[in-house]
């Protein structure tokens, strides 16, 4: 797969005290850009309906085998309270990892420089992303975007 | 009224060396979780035993987890409500300079609880940031 380039990821973690209801900031986190290697091949993103439960969840993508994604980023984005959904993202081949997201959460997991074949003891990329619906709605919307 | 505004940002680049051009420009900012109260540390020691994090709360909402050393950190985590066919016990791994995100907006639902970090083969600092 040919290489496509370099992928940047800017994050800010911003912090603000209300005193007397004026704002005040706190604590501003910009950590430095994350600049995954040369050899990222691609970047995918999407926007789904989640209708699956968590008995059956839906698979969001796939990936056959290495190099995984190194770099993943999931929001539930409806606007309905009463949905929850949950996500797994397996770092290693043998062990789901789990999370809740509520309306509006999201995660990120991103790792710089792991576009490189995986062992045992440096499984890090995302290899499968399903969600199901824990409570709530029939459907959940579901924003994502994934570098390999 | 919440006593603080705890407020995520980010965007993603992704750039085509061949050509010098900007593929992909995806940003969100503003992302609000209306809190209580938070912890902070810069250089948190992540040992090789395993470092559970002091919670400001039994359940918290905003996680932020960056690498800064040179080995594998593992992140463990228990979610909240996560569903009846998967485990709420889970984790993932931070590769040096590999950053971990977890940031609701309402503490309505979900959340997580019990943070460990364990350093793969000497103690490993980490950015840790965790609110409610």
């Amino acid at each position: 797969m040919a290489s496509i380039g370099s992928v940047t990821a800017n994050l800010t973690l911003q912090m603000q005290g209300l005193v007397s209801g004026v704002a005040q900031p706190l604590v501003t986190r910009i950590p430095p850009p994350f600049v995954f290697n040369s050899s990222t091949d691609a970047v995918f993103s999407g926007y789904l309906t989640v209708t699956a439960s968590t008995t059956s969840p839906q698979t969001i993508f796939s990936l056959s085998g290495a190099p995984y994604a190194s770099f993943l980023y999931v929001r539930n984005a409806s606007t309905n309270s009463e949905i929850e959904i949950f996500v797994t993202f397996p770092s290693s081949l043998t062990s789901p990892t789990g999370i809740a997201l509520y309306q509006g959460g999201w995660f990120l997991h991103g790792n710089p420089n792991v576009n490189t074949p995986f062992n045992a003891s440096n499984t890090a990329g995302v290899k499968i992303l399903t969600a199901g619906i824990v409570a709530g709605s029939a459907a959940c919307p579901v924003e994502y975007m994934y570098a390999i | 009224m919440s006593a603080l505004n705890i407020i995520f940002g980010w965007q993603m680049q992704v750039v085509d060396n061949s050509t010098n051009q900007t593929v992909v420009n995806a940003s969100q900012s503003g992302m609000t979780l209306a809190g209580t109260a938070y912890f902070c540390d810069q250089y948190y020691q992540v040992s090789t035993s395993g470092s559970t994090i002091s919670l400001p709360s039994t359940t918290i909402w905003s996680l932020f987890i960056q690498n800064k050393g040179s080995n594998v950190v593992t992140a463990g985590w228990t979610s909240v409500n996560p569903g009846g066919n998967f485990s709420a016990t889970s984790a993932g791994s931070i590769l040096p300079g590999g950053v971990f995100i977890y940031h609701q907006t309402v503490e309505t639902s979900a959340g997580l609880q019990a943070i460990v970090l364990t350093a793969n083969i000497a103690t490993t600092p980490c950015s840790v940031f965790v609110g409610y």
